[in-house]
């Protein structure tokens, strides 16, 4: 078992749903977000276009955040899932300086969305994480424990997120995989293997 | 939220800042001093180096945001510097104060001079050594940190360790010249003031090994940030200026015999604001590559 991600770039339209579908479901609190879609302009005019580049924890096969942290926080599951222990987080940051991914975030700060105080909702969520600890994603791991795929894969409305076990050739995201296009993954020149790869 | 979070490109690393950064200077400085005061059995000068790190640690402490569970930072030092470095800055602290402890006992104290260690007991001999080795560690390992953080270029270099260790003794040098010492009298002022030429040398020459021999993309980033961005004037104002050239005049003018006394004192100044801008600038030009 080994849990991987693809994501067609060539369908991703850069909405943000699942940034937002992940927030809602983790209930991150303001200036976390688990996920993220970047931007990137290229080419130029008149055939300057937009590509959006969906970017969530890569669940390396040799993370670079797990070599790092000292107090043994970070750390890889057999299927391939990496988490972070936030009881054991001191946040040192060295994992979101080593992550060549920038997608680790430290929650520094306590409090919600609006200056009236918490929300009844922002109570119920917030109080699942610890403050002075490192977020990450972790592909809904209690998700995966229920038989669901991970709000992102799930919430994405162009099915641009394919999600699923890599060593299963049935899956969705193996049989997206084994088509005929090129496929990438990030900084691969630094050796940490992620999991999640970008068809283009 | 911040725009820039959801543009792609490369980011200055900000996630280690002041407390670090003071965090560093005062730990390199401190073990660089232990580590020259430790051959003359200069007593003075290694409990002021274990006070620098141990006001070093307090900093690195500072900046962790959950203090009551810095604990569990010795769990593992199979696989991660930082935790490598917490074991070693608590070993050089215990080795530290436990050697001075027997030094005071001598008949010199703490003033004394002329490696009083020698003629002692064995045992005491080894304590010493060991210690001279946690300094030796504590001194250069912060560039094995910086070195494992993969997503940085720019201290992915050897010169980095290198660095750290060589401007580490600068920092001793520095402060050993501001203690109370019979300088004008001490036999070995000019091996000490060989020693300072040489390390300076050095680290200019580490120094422009890391800048010249950046690679493209992110590390070059860092290096632009140096020489032409943002981080220009402590680059060549604070560190090659007030940190290199100057101490390398001053180090000319002593060998002349001009000034003996005055000039070490500005030099011993001018090596600390230098070992404080190396790391300033290391730390502040970290520049996360682009993910794509």
């Amino acid at each position: 078992m080994h849990w991987g991600m693809a994501i067609d770039l060539k369908l991703c339209i850069g909405c943000n749903t699942c940034v937002v579908v992940c927030k809602m479901r983790n209930g991150t609190p303001p200036g976390i977000f688990r996920n993220r879609v970047l931007e990137e302009e290229v080419g130029t005019f008149p055939t300057a276009r937009r590509v959006f580049w969906p970017v969530r924890c890569m669940h390396c096969e040799e993370p670079a955040c797990v070599e790092v942290c000292p107090t043994g926080a970070s750390s890889k599951r057999e299927d391939g899932i990496v988490l972070v222990a936030e009881d054991k987080c001191v946040g040192c940051k060295a994992c979101i300086l080593s992550c060549p991914y920038d997608v680790r975030s430290l929650l520094d700060k306590e409090g919600g969305y609006f200056q009236d105080g918490l929300t009844p909702f922002e109570e119920r969520v917030y109080a699942n994480h610890l403050t002075g600890t490192v977020q990450k994603c972790d592909f809904c791991a209690s998700r995966l424990e229920e038989g669901l795929k991970p709000s992102c894969a799930e919430g994405c409305l162009t099915g641009a997120i394919m999600f699923g076990d890599l060593d299963d050739p049935a899956s969705d995201v193996s049989r997206a995989l084994s088509e005929p296009r090129v496929r990438l993954r990030l900084r691969e020149e630094l050796g940490t293997r992620p999991s999640i790869y970008y068809l283009t | 939220m911040e725009a820039r979070e959801f543009v792609l490109g490369e980011r200055r690393q900000q996630e280690w800042g002041a407390l670090v950064i003071t965090a560093l200077f005062l730990t390199g400085t401190g073990s660089g001093l232990f580590l020259l005061a430790l051959p003359a059995g200069f007593a003075l000068g290694m409990a002021v180096g274990v006070v620098l790190v141990m006001s070093g640690s307090l900093c690195l402490l500072l900046d962790l945001s959950r203090r009551l569970a810095a604990w569990r930072m010795i769990a593992r030092p199979q696989s991660s510097w930082v935790s490598r470095g917490v074991i070693g800055i608590s070993s050089f602290v215990v080795l530290g104060f436990f050697y001075i402890a027997f030094l005071v006992q001598e008949p010199h104290g703490w003033s004394s001079l002329g490696a009083p260690w020698v003629g002692g007991p064995g045992w005491m001999m080894g304590w010493g050594f060991l210690a001279g080795l946690a300094a030796l560690f504590v001194a250069a390992y912060p560039g094995f940190v910086l070195g494992s953080m993969r997503s940085i270029t720019f201290w992915n270099s050897a010169y980095v360790p290198a660095l750290f260790l060589v401007s580490a003794l600068l920092g001793g040098f520095g402060v050993l010249y501001l203690l109370p010492l019979d300088w004008q009298g001490l036999a070995w002022l000019p091996f000490i003031k060989n020693i300072g030429l040489v390390l300076v040398i050095f680290e200019l020459i580490l120094i422009l090994g890391l800048t010249w021999l950046a690679l493209p993309g992110a590390c070059r980033d860092s290096v632009n940030l140096l020489t032409q961005g943002s981080l220009r004037y402590h680059f060549f104002i604070g560190l090659l200026g007030l940190g290199i050239i100057l101490p390398l005049v001053l180090l000319g003018l002593v060998s002349l015999g001009v000034g003996v006394l005055s000039f070490l004192l500005i030099e011993g100044v001018l090596h600390i604001i230098g070992v404080f801008f190396l790391r300033y600038i290391i730390l502040s030009a970290g520049v996360h590559g682009s993910i794509h």
